[in-house]
């Protein structure tokens, strides 16, 4: 097991490798220059800049003014070098090290896409059983009929239309922002405050990931009912209740645990743009603005961060596979 | 239903026309199944107080948007107690939905028992004012004699029946054992179901003495997982599954099929010692004849969803009087046929099962047809007191003598 894990780590920093290649290949090769930007905007400002002092900024920032493959390539292993000093450089348009910007926002996005999953699942779980377990039936109609509106509404637009409603018209949550900017609450009221600010983002996001989520356990269960070994569990005497939740819902597992492992990623990455539309000092939120303003440092770190979570994630979930199934035997 | 311009198609206004009429049939079936009832509405009286299991004019009817295939279609016939019973019949005759529906595990919505009864007659514990069982002085507990009509019982009684009173023996020994489970997991689930005031102890002690029943070392099997075991031992353990609560009836629903040759052998001759060893009968669906000729005491031989000829296995080996029976032993490979002469076969195939025709099944296969059998289709005619047969040929005799 130990032998396979190290394996595993072995191939993820060659697969991270390659896809830091990939990425600050693509982010140079975007028609965005923060450099040229921030003299256009000097210079509306009213101040001349001078050639000499352009190719000053593109050398204090790392850069060059021309994309040939060597100069990117060059701009590559600088990054790289820092990389390996566990510096991931300071952000163009934030002035502070990125590592610092992330942690800064990570926690909220976390803590929405955290409590998200845990709804999504509850919720998602026991409606794809019902819906599989009463096939056919008005109960699966209803359901699925739902969850599709669900995953077919966008985030802007359902995010809104949840905001206008319980936020305008109604009064029961505050409409933007992650707490009371008047009031300083402390202790239980704190949780209170932020609990009330997080609640129309997490219900969008909820509705609008259950779908996909149910729609799997339901496969997965019907295919699961459907084998012999139900059959024989039913022909044993069991309670159909005990045929579902044991029999049935141990095996149902095994993709879904599967699934779980490969979220890593999602729980940190920001939801861009429920965050734009709830004003969340959130990653999602940071990340665009980083990409409108050729960021550099940010963009690479930011996706390198997710990079190595997926890979985290993935092994994570080759992992679980073991342990849910008793078939499956790493080597 | 609309008129058919062409057997093999269905217009959009066809199969709407079916499914409305299958929705409406099933919908009532269904609401019939998950009825609450009394037990005296499903109690009754076998017709043979020798018998285990009376199976009585079943229909049970597969609702499907091409129309509803009959795949039972009106059978009957009895288990006797301490007896092998054997139904032949080729694939897709009926023998399987049969025993499924004396255990109820037909997959609704689109199976249903539509009507006939399934007379068992159950060994229950007694129980006090307080529902639990009643002990016996020399240990165990007291038993009493119950006849429940299975067809009638509502599904969420079913429980009473189920392992308990009749197991099952499945055709795929490779998919019938949960994955995710151990053998001993799967084997103790059973006991400790079935017998009262059963541990966790005495679950595993009874498991590891019917693994050993069916001749498996239990302390290498007990903790493995099914897909650690070979095909021919997980048809062992489902056999020791089956026999943990001490059924009175075993179906064995063709337990041999997907083995080879050798562990064939192995499992019959295990059914047989078993047979020998448990105070039980057993209902062998099978489509092999050898297999019949061994182990039955009786015989059933259906066609097309009905049964065409029942007796002892002497009468149908050696006096077959259906010519369907007649065919299926010439059918049969011997050692003695030289290669040049072809084995025989029954020319032609069994009638659409949505669109039976009102005549005898057979008649278009068969090589004794009379003018008779162009007509109804036949009844049953006893040609010996245990020995019926549903051809025409053999009307005359009756009405003779």
């Amino acid at each position: 097991m130990l032998k396979y894990i190290l394996k595993r780590i072995g191939y993820s920093i060659l697969v991270l490798l390659g896809v830091s290649l990939i990425i600050y290949f693509l982010t140079r090769l975007m028609p965005i220059d923060f450099v040229k930007n921030k003299v256009v905007s000097v210079q509306t400002s009213g101040a001349t800049v001078t050639e000499d002092m352009v190719s000053k900024m593109y050398e204090s920032y790392g850069l060059s003014a021309s994309s040939s493959f060597g100069d990117i390539m060059k701009g590559y292993l600088n990054w790289l070098k820092d990389l390996c000093k566990f510096d991931l450089g300071t952000s163009f348009k934030f002035g502070i090290p990125v590592t610092e910007k992330i942690a800064m926002h990570m926690g909220w996005s976390f803590l929405v896409a955290l409590i998200a999953t845990i709804f999504e699942f509850m919720i998602a779980i026991p409606l794809g059983i019902t819906a599989a377990t009463h096939q056919y039936s008005l109960r699966d109609y209803i359901v699925t009929i739902l969850v599709m509106i669900g995953i077919s509404l966008p985030a802007f637009f359902f995010g809104n239309v949840l905001k206008n409603w319980l936020s305008y018209q109604l009064g029961w949550f505050p409409d933007v922002g992650i707490k009371n900017a008047t009031v300083d609450y402390t202790g239980l009221n704190m949780i209170v405050d932020y609990a009330r600010h997080l609640f129309i983002p997490v219900l969008t996001v909820v509705i609008l990931s259950i779908g996909a989520r149910m729609r799997m356990t339901r496969t997965n269960m019907l295919e699961v009912m459907n084998s012999d070994y139900i059959r024989t569990a039913r022909a044993k005497g069991l309670k159909e209740s005990v045929v579902i939740n044991k029999h049935a819902f141990r095996n149902t597992l095994i993709p879904l645990v599967t699934s779980l492992a490969g979220l890593l990623p999602s729980l940190f990455s920001g939801a861009i743009i429920t965050e734009q539309v709830f004003d969340l000092p959130g990653i999602g939120n940071i990340a665009l603005q980083a990409m409108q303003a050729g960021d550099i440092p940010f963009i690479m770190g930011y996706n390198m961060f997710l990079a190595v979570l997926s890979v985290i994630g993935v092994l994570l979930a080759d992992l679980m596979y073991a342990i849910v199934d008793p078939r499956v035997k790493l080597q | 239903m609309a008129k058919k311009t062409n057997g093999n198609y269905l217009s959009g206004k066809e199969i709407r026309a079916i499914s409305k009429a299958n929705a409406k049939e099933m919908k009532r079936l269904e609401a019939y199944k998950k009825r609450r009832a009394s037990e005296s509405e499903f109690l009754t009286q076998m017709k043979n107080n020798d018998n285990i299991l009376e199976i009585d004019d079943l229909h049970t009817f597969f609702f499907t948007e091409q129309g509803v295939v009959k795949a039972v279609n009106g059978v009957s016939y009895d288990v006797p107690k301490n007896a092998v019973v054997g139904v032949v019949g080729e694939s897709g005759c009926g023998k399987s939905v049969t025993s499924m529906s004396v255990m109820r595990l037909i997959q609704g919505p689109t199976g249903q028992i539509v009507d006939g009864s399934i007379r068992f007659k159950s060994s229950e514990y007694k129980l006090d004012e307080k529902g639990s069982p009643i002990p016996k002085a020399d240990g165990g507990y007291e038993t009493e004699e119950k006849v429940y009509d299975i067809a009638k019982m509502p599904i969420r009684e079913i429980h009473r029946i189920r392992g308990k009173q009749v197991a099952m023996i499945f055709q795929e020994p490779m998919t019938s054992l949960n994955p995710v489970f151990t053998i001993g997991q799967q084997l103790d689930e059973v006991t400790l179901l079935h017998l009262p005031g059963a541990t966790k102890e005495i679950a595993k002690a009874k498991s590891e003495e019917m693994l050993r029943l069916v001749g498996i070392i239990p302390e290498n099997v007990y903790n493995a997982f099914p897909h650690e075991l070979s095909g021919g031992m997980r048809q062992r353990v489902m056999i020791a599954m089956a026999l943990a609560a001490e059924p009175r009836l075993i179906i064995a629903d063709e337990p041999t099929t997907a083995l080879d040759v050798t562990i064939q052998a192995q499992i019959l001759d295990l059914l047989q010692d078993i047979k020998n060893k448990i105070d039980g009968s057993i209902l062998l669906i099978t489509h092999d004849l050898g297999v019949i000729a061994e182990m039955a005491d009786y015989v059933v031989v259906m066609y097309a969803g009905k049964v065409i000829e029942k007796g002892t296995v002497f009468e149908i080996f050696q006096d077959p009087k259906h010519p369907y029976t007649i065919g299926l032993q010439k059918s049969k490979p011997t050692m003695t046929l030289d290669d040049s002469t072809e084995l025989y076969n029954i020319p032609g195939n069994v009638p659409n099962p949505i669109n039976m025709p009102t005549h005898c099944y057979f008649k278009e296969r068969c090589a004794m047809c009379t003018k008779k059998c162009s007509g109804d289709y036949p009844g049953m005619v006893q040609v010996s007191p245990t020995h019926f047969v549903a051809c025409h040929l053999y009307d005359e005799e009756k009405n003779n003598g």
